[in-house]
């Protein structure tokens, strides 16, 4: 029994409701990219082709029954073929989540009402007053029936929740975007007034993102020519950003070499891209080293930013080292562009038990696919030259023997006496790649008269000699 | 209850005592003090330099002209990345090296037991106006360290400019610069010659071997002395040290292994 202490009185704010629940169905594309709100309190999600990445159709119910008690929401899940069935079994069971075989599943809604058929109250009612009370006692009426008497739609209620045709669920728009517009009153030719008023909306779109502990990811300046095409100036960022300072350093060296043409008839910044910046401490909380981290990263992104900006994101560039014993894979590059730029030199994440498999390591070492900190990985041996030549440089070369080490060789036009050669280290590609189909090399260490060291190979299938590197 | 609410109120104070003398948001956080040095882990080289390379400034490596056919060949990456990595190892745990020229490579950032892979930036950029871009940005960035950069047809007022910017905002800049560029004027702190050395002609013992040269060092030594070393890589560890001639002796003491072979 209830007493008034445990009543909580909250005022009705639809408008507050159908923002939650719009919020509740963003957060459920984590299950399907497929989702829709059903107001005032319901959300259908195609789950088709998606239930298995959480193992099945049980599983994803758990998962997701079990996060939204997290939320502190009471929900209850109907898992149907059609949309409709699944709105009647979610609403008119008794169980929260019912599991039901074929046959279960037919009795279990002709058993129910005719409100499962998610019909308006006159119809319902009019149904009851002639005693079809239930979905078995309407079914057992003709069609043509119905129709006459009812319309339409009653029979397609019918055929929805019964699988003769399922209705297709939206995906979900895309949220719009944060913008700032300003249209003047005619077209501006004064650099000065452009500069002024994109300077306004930057302070001000940062402004809110910043209130919203958002930051901006991609930005694009709009400028709207007369008698010409809009001129979009996109600005990509490394990290979230709501800092004026930086955003309008980088937009207004674009804004200087942007053509004004016949005039600027209005501005729009466009907030294409956000995420939620990291929650900064107060200064007063935080130690000195946690206060550093801060700085330093942020400090990195707008270095990087300006970069990319500068010389282009694909000459911004981080190198991962990739277990794999063919030498020209042994690193990655990341550009600017990527989305895991700043991921590098993160931690990896813990590490596992002794005993316990490294999957991922595994992978990488057949297929030379996923990357590893070069202090972990093993496939990069010490003895490899400190520069690597790409691609590697041809060579003439004399040996005494037809697979023994150099003795001669002649590279970038000049020739090199060897002192001395290291015996042969040899190199099998995988027969699964298509571009070096099973070949092999061997490598050799060579000194020529100087004191430099190269690392000189004969590629088999070629019958070619290269310099592949050099100790410098 | 009493003791435990003591001991919080004490480490309370002892924060804000730390907070007050390393103001958020200053330079000092991520800098070290101005004059610090840079050890080089080659001994009499720091007992020369007072301690190693002034950490605040430009340092010139230079190819040797003799030893090399090719008028643009760079100083070996593997002194550099040893002198960022010894820079990086006295510096705060968040700090980066940034590398700057027209051929990135990692292949000597990898090497070794500490690789310098996760904490370096490139940006591969060829003409002379955007390296110094570059390194402008760079010097100015509080998370920075140390840069190596390629310093190729950098005139005097280049260095001059570079070496005030790094003095002012707490970097280490090393030059790496082609022996054509021997001659030219340069404000850098200390300038050196790298010439390739000849080592033992076996090569399952012989090492990557370089005979550096101190054509400079501000305020330490005079013009006319010209002291040099013999640096030696160790394929093993991928450690760059002062050659003495005991590892080899060593190496040739010990049975080879067989993998050494290959």
């Amino acid at each position: 029994m209830l007493s008034p202490a445990d009543i909580v009185e909250l005022p009705d704010d639809p408008d507050d409701d159908r923002r939650r629940l719009n919020a509740l169905a963003r957060w459920s594309l984590r299950y399907t990219p497929l989702t829709q709100t059903d107001p005032p309190d319901g959300l259908t999600l195609d789950i088709s082709g998606c239930a298995h990445l959480l193992g099945g159709e049980s599983g994803l119910i758990a998962d997701l029954l079990r996060r939204l008690r997290q939320f502190g929401i009471v929900a209850r899940v109907g898992v149907g073929p059609t949309p409709g069935a699944a709105w009647a079994l979610a609403r008119f069971t008794r169980q929260r989540a019912p599991r039901l075989s074929e046959e279960e599943f037919e009795a279990a809604l002709n058993a129910m009402p005719i409100a499962a058929l998610h019909i308006d109250t006159d119809t319902e009612a009019a149904l009851c007053e002639v005693g079809l009370d239930t979905i078995a006692a309407l079914r057992a009426v003709p069609r043509d029936s119905l129709r006459q008497r009812f319309g339409a739609e009653l029979l397609w209620r019918i055929d929805e929740v019964f699988a003769v045709h399922t209705p297709r669920v939206a995906a979900l728009p895309a949220p719009e975007a944060p913008r700032v517009e300003h249209i003047f009153d005619g077209p501006i030719r004064h650099f000065e007034i452009v500069t002024h008023v994109t300077r306004d909306l930057a302070a001000r779109l940062l402004a809110s993102l910043g209130e919203q502990r958002v930051g901006v990811l991609d930005l694009c300046c709009r400028l709207t020519r007369c008698d010409d095409t809009p001129l979009d100036i996109a600005l990509a960022f490394s990290q979230p950003t709501a800092r004026f300072d930086h955003v309008w350093r980088l937009l207004y060296t674009r804004l200087e070499r942007a053509q004004l043409g016949f005039g600027v008839e209005a501005i729009t910044l466009d907030a294409r891209r956000t995420q939620a910046l990291r929650d900064a401490q107060p200064a007063f909380w935080l130690d000195v080293a946690g206060a550093m981290r801060e700085r330093g990263q942020q400090a990195l992104g707008e270095f990087v930013d300006h970069c990319r900006e500068r010389f282009g994101a694909a000459n911004v560039r981080r190198f991962r080292a990739i277990e794999t014993h063919v030498p020209e894979h042994v690193f990655q590059t990341i550009t600017a562009a990527d989305a895991h730029f700043n991921t590098i030199g993160e931690p990896q994440g813990a590490e596992p038990q002794a005993g316990q498999a490294r999957p991922a390591r595994r992978r990488s070492a057949r297929k030379g696919k996923t990357g590893a900190l070069a202090s972990e990985c093993r496939a990069i041996p010490n003895d490899r030259p400190t520069a690597m030549f790409d691609p590697p440089e041809p060579a003439q070369v004399m040996s005494v023997t037809p697979d023994g080490p150099p003795i001669w060789l002649r590279w970038r036009g000049v020739e090199c006496r060897v002192r001395g050669a290291s015996r042969a280290a040899r190199v099998r590609f995988p027969w699964w790649n298509d571009a070096l189909k099973g070949g092999g090399r061997d490598y050799y260490r060579v000194q020529d008269q100087d004191g430099r060291w190269l690392w000189v190979f004969h590629a088999h299938r070629l019958n070619t000699w290269f310099v592949h590197g050099e100790w410098a | 209850m009493a003791g435990s609410q003591a001991i919080s109120l004490a480490a309370l104070r002892q924060k804000l005592a730390r907070v007050g003398q390393t103001p958020v948001g200053e330079r000092s956080l991520t800098r070290q003090p101005v004059g610090r040095r840079v050890a080089t882990d080659w001994p009499p080289i720091d007992a020369l330099l007072q301690g190693g390379l002034e950490a605040h400034a430009v340092h010139e490596w230079i190819r040797a002209p003799a030893h090399s056919p090719h008028p643009a060949a760079m100083p070996p990456f593997a002194i550099l990345t040893h002198l960022a990595r010894q820079a990086l190892r006295q510096a705060s745990p968040i700090a980066q090296a940034v590398w700057v020229g027209c051929r990135p490579d990692p292949a000597a950032l990898a090497l070794g037991a500490e690789n310098l892979l996760d904490r370096s930036l490139f940006i591969a950029i060829s003409r002379r106006d955007q390296r110094l871009a570059a390194l402008d940005l760079a010097i100015r960035c509080d998370s920075i360290e140390v840069i190596i950069a390629d310093g190729q047809g950098f005139q005097l007022l280049d260095t001059q400019r570079l070496n005030l910017l790094a003095r002012a905002h707490g970097v280490m800049l090393l030059l790496a610069r082609p022996s054509r560029d021997r001659h030219e004027l340069s404000a850098a702190q200390t300038r050196w010659q790298v010439a390739t050395e000849p080592g033992e002609t076996d090569a399952a013992i012989a090492q990557p071997r370089w005979r550096i040269e101190l054509l400079r060092s501000r305020g330490v030594i005079s013009t006319e002395e010209r002291p040099n070393w013999a640096l030696e890589l160790d394929r093993e560890t991928g450690v760059v040290g002062l050659h003495t001639g005991l590892g080899a002796a060593l190496r040739e003491t010990t049975p080879k292994p067989a993998a050494a072979a290959s």
